[in-house]
């Protein structure tokens, strides 16, 4: 077998390249070439950032400084525009007087290990938070069976059927909690199904009246009648909708500022070929560094207290649907959750084929 | 007691519309009397919201690539509209500046303001009739009510009557 080091190195399965001290390509292996072309002569910044400007962290960099091996983590933009993240690794080339004439990069995708851990820290805030929350719902299913046990010892039907309420509200909390449990732990695919927006919207409110009335919280809907019925998984969105309301009641309840709330809940058209959900509280609201992370906590730091697993779930589903999330936020002022979808088909499918899909989900046994 | 009220940055939100160009004075009258930066900020709505946005502006400060060549077209045609519109009226108002960005507008006017530390939004109440509007979202409201400094929301005489909300 005639291998030459070249068609090794080109054959590699990481990127493999040499730069100048301009930082320009001088070499490039195959690997490399088959994603980016030939980018002999052009700036590494432009070629995997899409920059026009030197990367402030830049191993490369470094080693030309220093003459040193140097590692680090950064993330590549695809000429698709797809980002990937790899682990660098640099090392010089010194001329016969030891000083450094180019640097060789090498670059290794490490996405799927990313993705995994993210998946092992999801995973690991997600018991947390079940815990959490599982114990708050026991107790409160203690003290309902308490108060139902001193109503029938006292044989007092009234206190009795207020235990009973107390149970019944725990065991609608833990129906909730389980099927985020349920929802979070796969990848579900969307069953789509021609639905209107305005009728889940209106089941998701009428939903939460008697929990909204109970809280003193007034939950108010403001519903186009004119979106038309569009294609989305029913069940996701419900649950979306459902995440969305329960959490602004949550916010309310635990707003001691201000005497009343208000919850509104809005379907409507968001322009001519997108509509949009949105649940707005006036709240306590949220501070910028947390909103800024609402989603990626639950993947990198304690998780934003008090929204459980619903949040990720609602990110779960929008992504799913190709839609878009938008928070606004203001402390003492309250938060609006709004969410994005295409009109006509909220993935790419024509409407027409939702029967044969949601017969390919069947039979996936996909719950 | 407190100190006089000082305004370093002004922003001022347009969608062209009567109530804007009622905004647009009170906002360089505004920026005369305090001193203040002016910064004139256009929103255009995305060809596709639910992918990620962009921006331009006429001194770039920062810049994000459009996602394609129709959107940094609709930029462009917007820059220069807002340069038509506008710079004629600034006379000795020399410290502006003009952006467009895409976006839902209550949010890049929100991410604006933090990013630039505007102490006062000057937007119009009610915007474009129905039948003009790309995007249908609350805008003024949700500015007025979300955004971290005050916000002066302005209706125009032709828009029933003469008035002025004011929401810190």
């Amino acid at each position: 077998m005639d291998l030459s080091f070249k068609m090794v190195i080109d054959l590699l399965p990481i990127y493999v390249t040499i730069q100048d001290q301009d930082l320009r390509y001088i070499f490039a292996n195959q690997t490399f070439r088959n994603d980016f072309g030939d980018v002999f002569g052009q700036h590494c910044y432009a070629v995997v950032k899409g920059s026009q400007e030197r990367c402030q962290q830049c191993p490369v960099q470094k080693t030309l400084t220093d003459k040193k091996v140097h590692t680090g983590e950064g993330t590549i933009r695809l000429p698709g525009g797809n980002l990937q993240q790899v682990v660098l690794y640099t090392t010089p080339i010194l001329d016969v007087m030891g000083n450094v004439t180019a640097v060789i990069e090498l670059a290794t995708n490490i996405q799927i290990i990313k993705e995994m851990y993210k998946e092992l820290i999801f995973l690991g805030q997600s018991i947390a938070l079940l815990s959490h929350d599982i114990k708050n719902i026991l107790e409160g299913l203690q003290g309902g069976v308490y108060v139902v046990d001193e109503g029938l010892a006292d044989n007092d039907m009234k206190l009795a059927g207020k235990g009973w309420q107390v149970i019944k509200k725990n065991i609608a909390e833990i129906t909730r909690v389980t099927q985020n449990i349920l929802y979070s732990s796969k990848n579900r695919q969307p069953r789509l199904q021609k639905s209107s927006p305005v009728k889940l919207a209106r089941e998701a409110v009428d939903l939460f009246q008697a929990k909204a009335g109970s809280l003193g919280i007034q939950l108010i809907s403001s519903l186009n009648p004119e979106l038309p019925g569009v294609a989305v998984d029913a069940v996701s969105i419900s649950r979306l909708l459902n995440n969305l309301i329960w959490n602004a009641l949550e916010a309310c309840s635990k707003d001691l500022q201000k005497r009343r709330h208000t919850v509104i809940v809005r379907a409507d058209f968001y322009d001519t070929r997108h509509f949009m959900f949105e649940v707005e509280d006036d709240a306590d609201g949220m501070e910028p560094r947390i909103l800024d992370n609402l989603f990626n906590q639950f993947f990198s730091t304690k998780g934003a207290a008090g929204t459980g697993l619903g949040l990720v779930v609602v990110d779960r589903i929008v992504h799913s649907h190709g839609g878009k999330i938008e928070i606004l936020t203001k402390t003492r002022k309250g938060s609006l959750f709004r969410t994005i979808f295409r009109l006509s088909t909220t993935i790419d499918m024509p409407v027409q084929d939702l029967e044969s899909m949601d017969a390919l989900n069947l039979q996936k046994g996909d719950a | 007691m407190g100190g006089s009220i000082v305004y370093k940055n002004i922003l001022f939100c347009t969608d062209f519309s009567n109530d804007a160009h009622m905004a647009f004075v009170h906002a360089l009258d505004l920026s005369r009397k305090y001193r203040a930066k002016l910064y004139l900020l256009h929103i255009i709505s995305s060809q596709n919201p639910c992918s990620t946005s962009s921006e331009t502006s006429h001194t770039p400060v920062s810049s994000e690539e459009p996602s394609d060549e129709s959107e940094r077209q609709m930029q462009q045609q917007a820059l220069k509209a807002m340069i038509k519109q506008y710079v004629n009226e600034l006379d000795e108002q020399d410290d502006y500046d003009i952006q467009v960005r895409t976006g839902s507008p209550d949010i890049k006017i929100i991410q604006f303001a933090r990013q630039f530390q505007i102490d006062m939004i000057v937007l119009g109440a009610q915007g474009r009739p129905e039948k003009d509007r790309r995007i249908f979202i609350h805008t003024a409201a949700n500015v007025s009510k979300f955004a971290p400094c005050q916000v002066i929301a302005i209706r125009s005489p032709r828009n029933q009557g003469t008035d002025t909300e004011t929401a810190l």
